[in-house]
């Protein structure tokens, strides 16, 4: 009798700690943090402990040779052009997709029926796969059997090479991407846009203002968040482009367009197959990519304070 | 009262969410290996995607239908590049498959790592007839005096040739170029007639067209150690300008173009002269494409040099042994005199056993004896060595783009074989 107290008692005091807030917190955490630690955090000290081997896929004639790999990423040209090119990449589809998706969302900000249908178009591309989006603009801009360049030839225009050409291939994956994505961003925005209080769009009429005040005067301050949000975002997934670049160029013509990431990929796996190489490129691009979302984020935030 | 019943559900919810994500991660599923006590189930990959596949599956069928070993083959079929990108991950997590069949080129850096096992005693194996094979069929599957690999096919690069283009640019159709000479004299008459028609064909990534020139020209890739580069050479140079001038600088085929995006034009008829593997005819066949395929072009006529190519059964070291009579038996299968003949002729392939090679049919072929005709004098390229994957892929592929886009032959070929030396010094 004593025993079925005790025991009771003990599964009520186990129920009453997990049902105070502060611990049960933990319990509703729990899933996404063994997530987290899974597949994001392990993998990633994995990685960085892998970047002081040379050890190949098959985990064999494994050595620890210390910052070896780290020096030789200095003096491999293939690594550091793929690192210039996936900023060139970014350069070119961060800054179009956000001020793309901005523009978008304040001209389809009112929720008229043609606005939404709009919207609506815009976002159609965000739900394929890149994969697929890779492989049909491959055909559609293809000199032979494309019909874009089929139709500039038509109308008297050189046959334009698009992924073939060396200068044309990386602006082309780049407006592939913004065509691809911008719709997220232009949901974000218009999320933020809508959120605006009508009466300071009332106030600045009432003064005077003209439309293109407004929007750099009450609307762009007032998304200042959403947009760092958008630019923080966009900066991390443009740094690993990976997927169309993989499905259109395969990082040619003349590695003109390898990414970091898809430098780590073809040292990892294909011959020779160099995992500890490939983790420590990867380790630097984890390092640059964590540098440029810090910053990027501390102006953004001392931008938002400016603007209070 | 509500909300503290919804708390409490919130709660169990968590803590069974959490729960199965961890049982969902500790599952490890079960590869099938045996379906009953008596048949035993063999897990095969390969990358015969096309309609080679179709072909192999029926064999497969017949094998698995008809076998009295009581062994079933589960076969598992994907692009050769996702074949390259998978085995290596399956075998270190130990998911390989029982066996494989692999291209020669890639086999000599999973035998370097200790990934494949020596088979040589299926030659001794009863009803094998080991003198059935070619001599040089049978030194494909040898890396350091060892056998790794059993034939499954060889193959080698050979001239197809449009002969409706060729009759529209007044060439004759039933000759196609012999020499390298002839080859790009005929291609620049056929780019002539515009409408998008390419006169040749140079793939960006085709190594292998280019190993074949290299080697007739008398260019070496490496020294005779084979630890040094030996492509700075006049022969390597001759090679390079030759491309260089019918592709840059003449414009009788397009630049930075893939062997697949390569392989469309030509099966779309607007390819005059291509050079390829045996797996191109089904689908010139079934384009209704009105074409010839021909011995590879030489340097000099009657010159008999190209490169003996192929694909190879193995088996990886995390097969159980017991599984090994079961997979002999299906490789067994594969080898004999039926089954080889009907590869050779339904797949337009070579044949490798000297009993296929003999038979009427197969004598009968045009375009099964053309290819025979070449497997018999040709050579295989440096076999064995675990760099020549590494060097195709990081080297000699981008240096063929840099040629056919106008680099300077000497700065490309100077370029590639420090590069070369980097990849045999292991950096």
């Amino acid at each position: 009798m004593e025993t079925l107290d005790t025991s009771t008692s003990k599964k009520r005091s186990f129920f009453q700690f997990w049902n105070q807030p502060k611990h049960a917190a933990y319990l509703f955490m729990a899933p996404s943090i063994i997530v987290l630690l899974l597949f994001m955090v392990i993998p990633l000290l994995g990685t960085l402990g892998l970047s002081f081997f040379n050890i190949n896929i098959f985990f064999t004639n494994t050595k620890f040779v210390g910052w070896d790999n780290f020096v030789r990423f200095f003096s491999d040209q293939r690594a550091i052009n793929s690192m210039w090119h996936t900023l060139y990449f970014t350069l070119l589809e961060t800054p179009t997709q956000v001020i793309l998706g901005t523009v978008a969302a304040a001209a389809l900000s009112q929720g008229s029926l043609f606005n939404r249908f709009t919207r609506s178009v815009f976002y159609v591309p965000v739900i394929c796969s890149l994969t697929s989006i890779g492989i049909i603009f491959s055909m559609l801009l293809d000199p032979n059997i494309g019909w874009i360049p089929y139709f500039l030839h038509q109308f008297g225009m050189s046959t334009p090479q698009f992924f073939r050409d060396a200068h044309l291939a990386m602006p082309s994956i780049a407006f592939m991407t913004v065509w691809k994505n911008f719709g997220v961003t232009m949901t974000i925005m218009l999320t933020a846009i809508q959120a605006i209080s009508p009466s300071l769009y009332e106030s600045a009429e009432m003064d005077g203002a003209t439309k293109r005040q407004q929007f750099f005067h009450i609307t762009i301050p007032q998304i200042i968040p959403s947009l760092g949000f958008c630019v923080m975002t966009n900066l991390i997934g443009s740094m690993q482009v990976f997927d169309q670049i993989y499905v259109t160029t395969a990082g040619g013509p003349e590695f003109k367009t390898e990414s970091a990431v898809q430098y780590i990929y073809s040292r990892g796996f294909s011959a020779p197959y160099e995992l500890g190489y490939a983790s420590s490129v990867a380790t630097i691009l984890f390092i640059i990519i964590a540098v440029l979302a810090v910053s990027s984020n501390m102006y953004m935030s001392h931008k938002e304070k400016q603007m209070k | 009262m509500k909300s503290s019943f919804w708390k409490k559900f919130g709660l169990a919810a968590a803590a069974t969410l959490a729960a199965v994500g961890l049982s969902a991660c500790g599952n490890k599923s079960n590869s099938s290996s045996s379906s009953s006590s008596k048949t035993t189930t063999i897990t095969f990959w390969n990358g015969f995607t096309s309609t080679d596949g179709d072909i192999l599956k029926g064999i497969v069928k017949d094998y698995n239908a008809t076998n009295k070993d009581h062994v079933k083959v589960k076969m598992d079929i994907m692009t050769w590049d996702n074949f390259n990108q998978k085995l290596p991950t399956a075998i270190t997590a130990k998911k390989a498959p029982d066996f494989v069949a692999m291209n020669y080129a890639d086999m000599s850096s999973y035998v370097s790592n200790g990934t494949m096992k020596t088979i040589g005693d299926f030659y001794n194996q009863k009803g094998v007839n080991k003198n059935d094979f070619t001599t040089t069929a049978r030194g494909l599957g040898k890396i350091d005096g060892k056998t790794y690999f059993v034939p499954m096919q060889v193959q080698g690069m050979y001239v197809y040739w449009n002969k409706d283009l060729f009759k529209k640019a007044g060439l004759d159709p039933n000759t196609p170029p012999a020499t390298w000479d002839e080859l790009a004299a005929d291609a620049e008459k056929i780019s002539k007639l515009g409408d998008n028609v390419q006169g040749f064909v140079m793939p960006k990534d085709g190594s292998a067209i280019l190993y074949n020139m290299l080697q007739d020209n008398g260019a070496k890739l490496l020294s005779s150690n084979e630890k040094k580069s030996a492509l700075d050479s006049a022969a390597t140079k001759k090679t390079f300008d030759y491309l260089q001038k019918m592709i840059y600088t003449d414009g009788v085929g397009p630049k930075n173009i893939s062997g697949a995006e390569a392989d469309n034009l030509m099966l779309a008829g607007s390819v005059g002269i291509y050079i390829n593997g045996p797996w191109l005819n089904s689908g010139l066949k079934k384009n209704n494409i009105n074409y010839g395929i021909t011995t590879l072009a030489q340097a000099n006529k009657g010159d008999q040099k190209a490169i003996l190519d192929g694909v190879g059964f193995g088996i990886p070291t995390s097969t159980d042994d017991s599984k090994t009579k079961a997979i002999y038996s299906f490789i067994k299968y594969w080898n004999t005199t039926k089954n080889g003949k009907k590869w050779s002729l339904e797949n337009k392939c070579a044949p490798y056993l000297k009993s296929v090679a003999a038979d009427k049919d197969i004598k009968a072929d045009p375009l099964v004896s053309t290819m025979y005709k070449q497997i018999q004098y040709a050579k295989t390229y440096y076999p064995g060595n675990k760099n020549i994957s590494n060097i195709t892929t990081n080297v000699i592929n981008p240096t063929i783009e840099k040629v056919l886009n106008g680099t300077n032959t000497n700065t490309a070929m100077k370029s590639a074989s420090k590069d070369i030396d980097g990849v045999l010094k292991g950096n």
